[in-house]
């Protein structure tokens, strides 16, 4: 996809200072003291659930929602009031909300008119525009002639012509079966590349942001968990709500013992050695993260060391490139183990095994308070 | 609010005020020394006031068991008919909904009367020449026949949302198909009966036109009551009471119905899309139901488009009679009295009055409605509910009572035999189908695509004109031409506002009605002619524009 060399911007940043969003006095706030920095031309991925918030921060920053409190700034400017069409924001909307009664190109041309540009300068960028996307000669079709993948190209189509200093994008494959988009992917991150402005991009897929993204932040509760970039985030979660979030975890929960530099989690049937370096202290409640790619597997056995925990093989699923193993643990619990292709264990359903990992693989998180309380209740 | 002032300056103006105005007079019109209650007093006084009332609520029973007895196989025969039967069938449904009311009660004036056809059939059958005409019995049958297309639709928008997996499960589960249908689909339409079985009653217990023509006031009911204490007697204190009596019993059944019709009225009355529903509707497999039920099936749709049709091909084909009388099937042919309409001033007058009318309420009724619904749409503001609430009174005051109040008050401002006057009496009963049929539209609208408009850089008034607008253009046209024919065709207010030289068809008509002069014919057929012709622009145009929108 080439970009004339005269289409090449930076892009602006885009700040948010303390944003909050609330739709009654009391309760909790559907956004709540939001803070983020995006630099010019990075990619900033909005992640959470639905309900977390991140779609609510995405319409405050192009306009369509005003926050309660707090500042928003392009390029250091506040654009709290500036209306939606003056922020120069392009944005690719969840289904693309393309004009049904307008074909490609008069929804491409749609923002061209808005900003005086001329008509035949207009012909020429919306040309321009479906063949960056392309979909050169689909401008006279009308939305409901083209297909999913090809709406959501017109719908970038229309958001990039007038040359926006961000573009922001609402979960815009999610509409789109698994296959589309994984291409689709690689085209969305091909257009940054290409195009050098900012983005940010709203998100419930995991896979979806750790692919894109410089950096993601997780939204949950109308908070941000963590903003890191994708392998800082996997690799070093720093909240538990992050660390099941983001990729797949095996968590043992319990309660810090020990003296500093010897501490150890004592779960209910359980005790589990942690990794070096934890701020924690003996009595806080905390939580253990094993990813089930860090975990081994074999037949039982007497000397082994580490974190070491016994049990029966559930069931095998084949996944193709790797295979999930589902370990029922002694005493209680159960375990996912991931194994990739080439590197299977012989181990079959039924059998009774060993699992171990080493110590700097886990991860040791304060315990999720929200979460204790709940298991706590009857 | 800005959006809504306009609407609520003329209904509070135009309507509140004239209605408010009647009923004040039923405490204040009372002489002098008399109690203030002394009309109520009169009410109770008169025996022949509780006949009235009595008379009227079991024609508004008589009407609405009718309509459903006819209607509901009608319906059930619709839904389950193939896809081309079920346009066809539909389509005459709702074309008989709107198709002029005042032009097919003419018509059972000439079925009804004592040489009718009606009457020639009974004694052929040796069932002699009973009085029709005049006695609640032709009004019984005029008005089943101008309601049943209110009873229809909703029962035919309920069973088409009935799952038909339900029937086969049932059947499946040892019922035979009688037993079937009657455990599935009769309960599960009920809501539809309950919805149609209302609009029925409330609009029978009120609608003057049906009495006023066939009926006499020896057999009043309260409509009619109510405009002969007006003409000839003058009593507004008497009119008022009676109003009183009407509106209550109006609200009564209103309430009663709403407990079990909640959200079903609206559903139900969205015909536009159950037309679209049928066009896209699979054929499914004919083998549904027994030999007798299919007989009778079928019995009940021949019945039902006959009566549907009978005042209509009526008036149609008297248009063109030879002969200076009623006479059916006409002796001999001419178009004598097509001439006569379209060169008698009278006539002519009475017809482009009716026109120029209409047209004006249609430019004011969406220069009004349309901002109106927009604002209840978008925006939430204290007492929405309330602005809500008084959109809907104009269709749900009885349009008599409104008729005598805007005499009285209109006429204070001289508005009594202008064409102002019908344009601002006609655009507050066109304003709550206006506000009704935009609403509906702009509900089904996508916000998201005003937002993508304004994120391209379109204000709010410009994303508005660029994408809101063309999206509900389709309920614009539908409800200017509700609003054309809810003015073309009106009568009762028009009645009212007349005077000899300034009168609208309808009234025109109505002037005839002591005399035999086929040009009612003539002028029947053409307001059938031109309120059908409305009617299917607005399914041919809105069927395109469904599909369009439909992506």
């Amino acid at each position: 996809m080439p970009v004339p060399q005269s289409e090449r911007t930076t892009g602006a940043s885009i700040q948010l200072r303390g944003v909050t969003k609330r739709y009654s006095h009391d309760g909790r706030p559907a956004v709540g003291d939001v803070s983020l920095d995006v630099a010019p031309g990075e990619f900033v991925t909005l992640l959470g659930p639905s309900g977390s918030g991140k779609s609510t921060t995405l319409n405050m920053i192009v306009g369509f929602t005003d926050p309660s409190e707090g500042e928003i700034l392009v390029d250091g400017r506040a654009i709290n009031d500036v209306p939606p069409h003056k922020r120069d924001l392009g944005m690719v909307f969840q289904d693309y909300a393309l004009f049904p009664h307008m074909t490609a190109a008069q929804n491409i041309e749609f923002p061209l008119r808005y900003r005086k540009v001329p008509k035949a300068e207009r012909q020429r960028r919306v040309d321009e525009a479906l063949e960056f996307v392309e979909l050169p000669g689909y401008g006279g079709r009308l939305p409901r002639d083209l297909s999913g993948g090809e709406r959501q190209r017109v719908a970038i189509a229309r958001a990039i012509v007038a040359r926006p200093v961000a573009l922001l994008m609402d979960e815009p494959l999610g509409a789109l079966d698994k296959k589309l988009r994984e291409s689709l992917q690689v085209e969305i991150r091909h257009l940054h590349q290409e195009l050098g402005i900012t983005f940010v991009y709203v998100t419930h897929d995991q896979d979806e942001a750790l692919a894109l993204s410089d950096r993601i932040a997780v939204f949950n509760r109308g908070r941000i968990e963590q903003i890191a970039d994708p392998e800082t985030l996997y690799e070093r979660p720093s909240t538990l709500f992050v660390a099941e979030f983001v990729g797949e975890s095996n968590t043992f929960e319990g309660i810090v013992r020990g003296d500093s530099g010897a501490i150890r989690l004592e779960c209910e049937n359980r005790s589990l050695g942690v990794p070096a370096g934890s701020s924690l202290r003996s009595g806080d409640a905390a939580a253990l993260v094993v990813r089930p790619e860090h975990v081994r597997i074999r037949e039982r056995r007497e000397s082994d060391e580490g974190n070491v925990l016994t049990g029966w093989i559930d069931q095998i699923l084949y996944l193709g490139s790797t295979r999930s193993i589902e370990v029922m643990l002694d005493g209680g619990g159960a375990m996912m183990i991931r194994e990739p292709a080439g590197q299977w264990s012989d181990a079959e359903p039924g059998n009774t095994v060993t699992v171990s990992w080493d110590l700097e693989a886990s991860i040791l998180l304060p315990g999720d308070s929200a979460r204790g309380a709940e298991a706590a209740s009857p | 609010m800005v959006l809504l002032a306009p609407a609520l300056v003329l209904l509070g103006v135009f309507f509140a005020y004239p209605v408010f105005e009647i009923l004040k007079r039923t405490f204040t019109d009372v002489a002098p020394g008399q109690d203030w209650l002394e009309n109520f007093a009169w009410f109770f006084r008169e025996s022949s006031n509780a006949e009235v009332l009595l008379r009227t609520l079991i024609t508004g029973l008589v009407v609405t068991a009718s309509c459903l007895v006819l209607g509901f196989p009608f319906a059930y025969a619709i839904a389950r008919a193939g896809r081309r039967l079920r346009i066809v069938l539909l389509g005459l449904v709702v074309i008989s909904l709107w198709q002029s009311i005042v032009a097919r009660l003419f018509g059972f004036l000439v079925i009804l009367r004592p040489s009718g056809i009606v009457n020639d059939a009974l004694s052929a059958l040796g069932l002699g020449r009973p009085e029709l005409l005049g006695h609640t019995p032709a009004v019984i049958i005029a008005l089943t026949q101008v309601m049943l297309p209110a009873m229809i639709l909703p029962v035919y928008a309920s069973l088409t949302a009935i799952d038909r997996r339900l029937f086969l499960a049932a059947r499946n589960l040892g019922a035979p198909p009688w037993r079937a249908f009657t455990r599935v689909y009769v309960p599960l339409s009920v809501p539809g009966m309950m919805a149609g079985g209302i609009l029925v009653f409330v609009f029978a217990l009120a609608f003057y036109p049906a009495p006023a023509i066939l009926g006499s006031p020896s057999n009043a009911l309260l409509s009619q009551s109510i405009v002969l204490q007006i003409d000839p007697a003058q009593s507004f204190g008497h009119a008022g009471v009676l109003s009183i009596v009407l509106i209550a019993a109006t609200l009564i059944a209103i309430a009663i119905a709403s407990r079990f019709t909640r959200g079903h009225l609206e559903a139900a009355s969205d015909t536009g899309t159950m037309l679209a529903g049928a066009r896209d509707q699979q054929e499914e497999s004919a083998s549904t139901g027994s030999l007798p039920g299919r007989i009778v099936l079928a019995a009940s749709v021949a019945v039902g488009c006959l009566f549907l049709l009978a005042p209509v091909v009526v008036m149609t084909v008297l248009s063109f009679t030879g002969e200076n009388s009623y006479a059916f099937p006409p002796p001999s042919w001419s178009t004598e009295w097509y001439t006569t309409f379209f060169t008698d001033p009278a006539w002519r007058d009475a017809l482009v009055n009716s026109l120029i009318v209409a047209a004006l309420t249609v430019v004011a009724s969406l220069a009004i409605g349309v901002p109106a619904a927009v604002a209840l749409d978008r925006f939430d503001f204290r007492g929405k509910s309330v602005v809500r609430g008084l959109l809907i009174l104009p269709i749900i005051v009885p349009l008599v009572v409104f008729a005598i109040g805007a005499y009285r008050v209109f006429l204070g401002w001289g508005l009594v035999g202008s064409r102002v006057g019908f344009v601002i009496a006609h655009t507050i009963f066109a304003l709550p189908l206006v506000v009704f049929a935009v609403g509906v539209s702009l509900s089904a609208f996508d916000r998201r695509l005003e937002q993508a408009a304004q994120s391209l850089g379109a204000s709010r008034l410009a994303a508005f004109r660029a994408v809101t607008l063309p999206a509900i253009a389709p309920g614009i046209f539908t409800a200017a031409i509700f609003a054309f024919i809810a003015s073309f065709d009106e009568l009762v207010v028009a009645l009212f506002l007349s005077d000899p030289l300034t009168q609208t068809l309808p009234v025109k008509m109505f002037e005839t009605l002591r005399t035999v002069d086929p040009t009612v014919a003539a002028s029947s057929t053409i307001v059938l002619g031109v309120t059908t012709a409305m009617i299917l622009l607005l399914l041919i145009v809105g069927g395109r524009r469904g599909a369009r929108a439909s992506i």
